[in-house]
């Protein structure tokens, strides 16, 4: 058995070794009974969010959309990789529509099956969607407010239908969900991946029935082909290409964290960029709950004459673009220090070293909310929809926060000090392989890392005035 | 000027605040300093210029690591009153303790329980108000099943506080929330936010303030005709917008009967 493990690499264990995991992972019924139970949950976080108290300390819905689910998809992404999309209720409704069925394998989907457009075909519409909706979280009180975050949900869920039946397989997962983007580049970091166990074996393969799909199981629904993934930005997790491969060559591995940033060469220009506006927007969301922050909006209101919708835009802008001025910056000085090499590999190349840091600044933020806030979900569970239930005894109870506010800032700085050496290692591991280990390339980018992140440590420090 | 003494790092919240006869500060708060939520109380004297804060106090008396939430603090004749809800009882109850300062030590007696029910019902969130060695509670009630606001009136006699029959202040349906109240002369008024309960009782309203006004008729407690303060029509439920509703579900449908309809033509012309 041991001989018949083909994958070279002795830093992977392959799961699907043990023939308990492989044949839950092809069968059928798999994904549909993890999809199952989060699209009853999203019924009734919108029946909540509609009907329900409109209090967000109160509501299921604002509680736990955004303080319980975020803050674990955050946590998830880190430990499993994209593991939510095997179970995202919208990705679900999506499948099951195309499909017309919940996990039997058909021929005819119904949909146009039209390609998605060339010039989309990259992180461009879900950065923006991103964008957008990080500005109506503050414009329309997203977060606080369960009747908007049922519209919200509704509205996702209406776009991923049309997009579903016009379109083939989960273009809207792959180029529009608003999460794609940030699910992508953070679960790089996570210790586990599908990959192809011989590349070779993939090349030879004529059937590619990963690509085309079999009576076993569909295409890969986001376009990838395990002959060639080397990173798990668009992997969804849905185990289709293990149900088609005829040859057994996919393998679930487990590994290091931060693994993929030591084997990836191809980079992209869109995921640069997107990796450093997810970094500012990352420090934005924590900058507007420190105390400072509304001594200094108050100033620059005092200083301009705008309003403070004004004033919060322009800030919300400057901070989602300042990361990519300041490493600009540092890719500059490295490639003045550099000349043979090309300013542009430089920029993309280095752009993934940042994924740790950002990754932990975001689950340092996201911590605090679930540590502190969590717990609310207990009484909200004995009456979700604020009717005044009491299902399992503890509507009206307060608990306490899981850690006190010392310990949640330890941790969060202890979570900053991986970031930084997990990025640290993988800028130097990316400079070796990109560009022969030229230190003066990747100094000015520690520089960079280092900056942001003794900056954070400063704003994690902050007192607190703005909760979820 | 911190007023909790513990080492940092711990929770404390919901501090009340009473001014004594000698215009200091009586503060009391919860407090995680013990892992569960004690009440702790301290007296702030203000010399030379500067405040200081006397060794904090824990109030309440029981030692089973109940949970102990917001208490309400009012000070008269040189006694401070606190009243706050427990589970030392499994369900939340109202408890009350007088502490008063002797031979520079803070001392409080021994934790009264207030209402007056015998079921497992909760009772949160109390208020008081202080007339001469009268007190004066109301708080949230979940003995009728929702939550309601009742009120009790307690008398110091032979140094200890004795309440009498708990009386329902509020005369619509609903739920009744955070009740505040004052005393003036013979009058006692009380505030609270109340809430509809959504498609069961339409009639009531939701989200408002409300106040009442209480008398003694020389046998019992009798409180006014709830009135509405606020006087906006915002409420606590909403439905949502059908006219967003229906373009939505009207898109979504539409597209599908066009996809549908694309399908089909594109198959027959092939």
């Amino acid at each position: 058995m041991e001989n018949e493990i083909t994958n070279q690499d002795k830093r992977k264990y392959d799961l699907l070794q043990h023939n308990v995991i492989a044949s839950f992972f092809k069968n059928r019924k798999t994904q549909f009974l993890f999809q199952l139970p989060a699209v009853l949950l999203l019924v009734i976080v919108v029946f909540a969010g509609f009907f329900g108290i409109q209090n967000s300390n109160k509501s299921l819905a604002t509680i736990s959309i955004w303080v319980i689910w975020w803050s674990l998809l955050i946590i998830s992404l880190a430990l499993v990789g994209r593991i939510w999309c095997l179970m995202c209720p919208f990705g679900a409704i999506g499948d099951w529509l195309q499909r017309r069925t919940f996990y039997k394998r058909v021929n005819d989907t119904f949909s146009l099956n039209r390609k998605w457009p060339t010039k989309f075909r990259n992180h461009s519409l879900a950065a923006v969607f991103f964008l957008v909706i990080t500005w109506a979280d503050f414009q329309f009180n997203l977060v606080n407010s369960p009747l908007n975050t049922a519209y919200f949900i509704v509205a996702l869920l209406g776009l991923i239908v049309i997009i579903s039946i016009i379109f083939e397989r989960r273009s809207f997962c792959r180029y529009v969900c608003p999460i794609t983007g940030l699910i992508g580049m953070y679960s790089m970091f996570a210790p586990f991946e599908l990959r192809a166990k011989e590349k070779e074996t993939c090349k030879t393969c004529k059937e590619k029935y990963c690509i085309s799909g079999n009576e076993k199981g569909y295409p890969c629904p986001v376009f990838e082909y395990p002959g060639t993934m080397e990173k798990n930005t668009h992997c969804v997790l849905c185990t289709e290409c293990v149900k088609t491969c005829h040859r057994n060559n996919i393998s679930f591995n487990i590994h290091s964290f931060a693994g993929d940033f030591l084997t990836m060469t191809k980079t992209r220009t869109d995921e640069a960029l997107f990796i450093l506006l997810l970094l500012g927007i990352t420090i934005f969301q924590t900058l507007i709950m420190i105390r400072p922050w509304a001594g200094f909006t108050q100033d620059l209101m005092v200083y301009t004459g705008a309003s403070y919708d004004s004033v919060r835009f322009i800030l919300f802008i400057t901070a989602a673009v300042s990361p990519v001025l300041i490493y600009s910056i540092a890719i500059g000085i490295s490639k003045l220090l550099n000349l043979k090499i090309m300013l542009k590999d430089l920029f993309i190349g280095y752009a993934y070293s940042i994924i740790p840091l950002g990754l932990m600044m975001h689950l340092s933020h996201n911590l605090r909310h679930l540590l502190e806030e969590g717990m609310g979900i207990i009484p909200v569970l004995s009456d979700p929809f604020g009717f005044g239930w009491n299902l399992f005894g503890t509507s009206g109870y307060m608990p306490a926060p899981l850690l006190n506010s010392n310990n949640i800032l330890l941790i969060q700085w202890l979570l900053m000090l991986v970031g930084l050496g997990f990025s640290i290692s993988a800028c130097k591991n990316i400079s070796r392989r990109m560009f022969h280990g030229i230190e003066s390339t990747y100094v000015p980018i520690l520089v960079f890392a280092f900056i942001f992140f003794v900056f954070n440590l400063w704003i994690l420090g902050q007192p607190i005035m703005h909760k979820h | 000027m911190r007023v909790n003494d513990d080492t940092s790092g711990n929770w404390h919240y919901a501090p009340s605040l009473a001014v004594d006869d000698e215009k200091n500060v009586c503060i009391a708060w919860l407090d995680a300093r013990n892992s569960n939520y004690d009440i702790y109380f301290s007296h702030g004297i203000k010399e030379n210029g500067t405040w200081q804060f006397t060794k904090n106090i824990r109030v309440n008396d029981d030692f089973i690591n109940a949970s102990h939430y917001t208490p309400s603090l009012a000070f008269e004749g040189g006694n401070a009153y606190i009243a706050w809800y427990d589970n030392r009882n499994k369900d939340f109850d109202i408890y009350i303790s007088t502490g008063r300062l002797i031979n520079n030590n803070w001392e409080f007696d021994k934790n009264i329980r207030v209402n007056d029910d015998t079921g497992s019902s909760d009772q949160m969130h109390p208020h008081i108000a202080v007339r001469g060695d009268e007190l004066f509670i109301v708080w949230e009630d979940g003995r009728n099943g929702g939550t309601d606001i009742y009120f009790s009136k307690g008398v110091m006699k032979n140094g200890s506080l004795g309440f009498g029959k708990n009386t329902k202040v509020n005369d619509i349906k609903g739920k009744h929330y955070d009740p505040q109240i004052e005393v003036i002369e013979d009058n006692v008024y009380v505030v609270w936010q109340a809430e509809k309960t959504p498609y069961l009782n339409r009639g009531t309203d939701g989200g408002d303030i409300y106040f009442s006004r209480g008398k003694y008729n020389g046998k019992d407690w009798e409180f006014s005709r709830n009135i509405k303060v606020n006087d906006d029509l915002t409420d606590s439920f909403t439905e949502p917008n059908p006219v967003f509703l229906g373009l939505m579900v009207g898109s979504v449908i539409f597209s599908i009967i066009l996809v549908g309809f694309l399908r089909k033509y594109g198959k027959r012309n092939n």
